[in-house]
């Protein structure tokens, strides 16, 4: 096992204490129906000075009476918010941007909610997205009314904690590509050297084993897209590995990513669809007419439907790794609330299984992005292939 | 309602996603994946011919081994042909010269031996001559003679044949 | 002596991508069945008959469809192989 492995879990490992710990402390205090945002921002002051000593701060904290959540505190990881939470009781405000029809546009720090519990400028944080209301600056929510007519006319599109990973990615990748093609042009025909050598296999793979393997000699086209795509997932998968700030949020295991990477796929695919293509779905050659009255829906009930399964099968197994790993975590102060002992206990087998999933994330991490990149090229190969002569 | 929360796209995310993305896409197609993908394939087209290249010379420093190779044999052919070419000479010669020294040989014996037969020849000639001679000289005498008794005639012969000197006639 | 060209990293079409090929298969198989019984629910829904035929029917369709689908696929892929 490589040493930026190590790393990662280790990394992961004291990031999860922290998550841990701060989900713990949470639900001892108040809001027992609260919306998951509030599981990051909790309003205990002791967290940042202990953080190292998590299970003992949760047991502590089950003393007193709390309760740990332990889905309160996968939603928290895996789910979106406005202000991005880095530790303790320190979270980094965001800009908010909302557009209503009736108000027009309104920019503001998210710091103004006060971690979602007061409204601002007329709109206020109701179960992690944000709703209109016509109370005045500064109540607290669960004072405030919704106004529904008004909520249904705004448009949300804040800098949340996952476009804000997003756009780090975006920045991650923009810097590492552009330098990779200066170091080609600077030294065309030569040999490979430092990060040129990371990421050239990679490269080839998603050429020779993804693009040409799939689609054929009309690969160079869709290159493009499909490294851009690639690398994307798989550098918000690791970044989705690492608990703490730049990673953390997890950007592939969002439905609205993997929605947008699918739906690009889909209109290579039909717009790049020859008449070869078509004709398959439209009417499939050599198949008897009372067939094609059923399979001519299928077919083009599958055009949609493929992307959609790329959609959901992304967005799933990410997400599904990340929960069963916070899963095996959490086992630690799920036991640790009824007995101290067992806590111990089984935070030795919970922390092996969780360096365990998260070694089976990293791979996962590699594999979800080929798979994504390798069916869309393979979606995009049907779309383009020339007809054969049998 | 968390769960709803995971599955529902959320607007503002597909906005920026869509905004974002296309952009990098973009950029990057125009200024990291173009640059990046012609080197590749332009150092992949280098390596094949660099390859290529060597193979030709290797093929080329194969031929030039085949044809030094034919090259000695050739010269070693010729030699042979050429020492084969000097026996041949040398056993024609040496033949040759046996064949005329044994012709000169047996001329010179042949006159030799003509020599001999005729000097017999000349010799029994000669001696038919002279014998000739004394017989006609014997019968001279004895005609000369009274060829009275036996003894007397014997005794005459002999004395004329004594007195005969074959070799000085 | 072997050809150097040969003895290139060679890169063929991996074993485990022509699995690959029908991962999507089963999840776009079950997908052409719920939207078929879907349509039939709405259906069914909206006329209101005494029975609830269209969602019978197309139900049993989609299961037909998706079988049809299924057959189409994977004798695609054998018939036209990808030229890697």
């Amino acid at each position: 096992m490589s040493i930026p492995n190590l790393l990662r879990t280790a990394s992961l490992l004291i990031g999860s204490f922290l998550f841990g710990a701060a989900s713990a402390q949470h639900d001892g205090h108040d809001h027992a129906t609260h919306d998951h945002v509030d599981v990051v921002d909790s309003t205990v002051a002791s967290v940042v000075a202990a953080d190292s000593d998590a299970p003992k701060l949760a047991l502590e904290e089950a003393e007193h009476g709390g309760r740990f959540d332990a889905g309160k505190l996968i939603m928290g990881h895996i789910g979106d918010e406005h202000g991005w939470h880095l530790w303790g009781h320190t979270t980094l405000p965001l800009p908010i941007i909302v557009y209503n029809t009736e108000r027009g546009v309104s920019i503001f720090s998210s710091g103004h909610f006060d971690h979602g519990h007061k409204t601002y400028g007329g709109y206020m944080i109701h179960e992690g997205s944000i709703v209109a209301t016509k109370d005045a600056d500064g109540t607290d929510v669960h004072h405030a009314t919704i106004d529904e007519p008004l909520t249904k006319a705004t448009w949300d599109i804040s800098i949340t904690k996952n476009v804000l990973s997003l756009f780090i990615s975006l920045a991650i990748l923009l810097f590492v590509f552009i330098n990779v093609a200066k170091a080609y042009t600077r030294r065309a025909g030569q040999a490979p050297t430092g990060f040129q050598n990371m990421v050239e296999p990679i490269i080839l793979f998603v050429r020779d084993d993804v693009a040409k393997s799939a689609i054929g000699p009309r690969y160079m086209t869709f290159m493009p897209y499909l490294l851009t795509a690639f690398f994307f997932i798989f550098l918000n998968n690791l970044l989705g590995l690492v608990p703490f700030f730049p990673g953390g949020a997890n950007l592939t295991g969002n439905i609205a990513v993997t929605l947008v990477l699918a739906l690009i796929t889909f209109i290579i695919v039909t717009v790049k669809g020859n008449k070869h293509y078509w004709q398959h779905i439209l009417a499939m050659p050599g198949v008897p007419g009372w067939v094609l009255f059923i399979l001519t829906p299928v077919e083009i009930l599958g055009m949609f439907l493929k992307p959609f399964v790329l959609m959901i099968r992304l967005f799933a197994n990410i997400t599904a790794g990340h929960i069963i790993a916070l899963s095996f975590f959490s086992l630690i102060f799920v036991f640790g609330e009824t007995n101290a002992g067992a806590g111990y206990g089984v935070s030795v087998m919970s922390l092996a299984f969780t360096v365990f999933m998260t070694m089976l994330e990293l791979l996962v991490a590699f594999i979800q992005a080929y798979v994504f990149t390798f069916l869309s090229a393979m979606y995009i190969g049907a779309a383009v292939e020339e007809p054969h002569h049998h | 309602m968390l769960l709803a929360s995971l599955v529902e796209p959320s607007f503002g995310l597909i906005f920026w996603m869509t905004l974002s993305f296309l952009i990098v896409l973009f950029i990057l197609a125009k200024f990291a994946w173009k640059p990046i993908l012609n080197g590749l394939k332009e150092r992949e087209a280098s390596i094949a011919d660099a390859l290529n290249e060597a193979k030709k010379a290797r093929e080329e420093n194969a031929n030039m081994m085949a044809k030094n190779e034919d090259l000695m044999r050739q010269a070693r052919e010729e030699r042979e042909l050429l020492l084969k070419e000097a026996r041949d000479i040398r056993d024609r010669e040496i033949a040759g010269a046996k064949a005329k020294a044994k012709a000169e040989g047996d001329a010179l014996l042949a006159r030799a031996r003509e020599e001999i037969r005729n000097e017999k020849n000349a010799a029994i000639t000669e001696m038919k001559n002279q014998v000739a001679e004394l017989s006609i000289l014997v019968a001279e005498r004895i005609l000369k003679e009274k060829l009275g008794d036996a003894a007397a005639q014997k005794a005459l012969v002999d004395k004329v044949i004594g007195e005969a000197d074959l070799r000085k006639s | 002596m072997s050809d150097p060209i040969r003895r290139l990293p060679r890169r063929t079409r991996s074993g485990y991508n022509s699995y690959l090929r029908f991962t999507g298969l089963g999840l776009t198989m079950v997908g052409i069945i719920l939207v078929f019984c879907f349509i039939g629910y709405w259906l069914d829904r909206i006329l209101a008959w005494k029975y609830p035929v269209f969602t019978i029917v197309l139900s049993l369709l989609g299961i037909a469809g998706s079988m049809a689908y299924l057959f189409k696929e994977t004798g695609k892929r054998d018939q036209h192989h990808f030229r890697a």
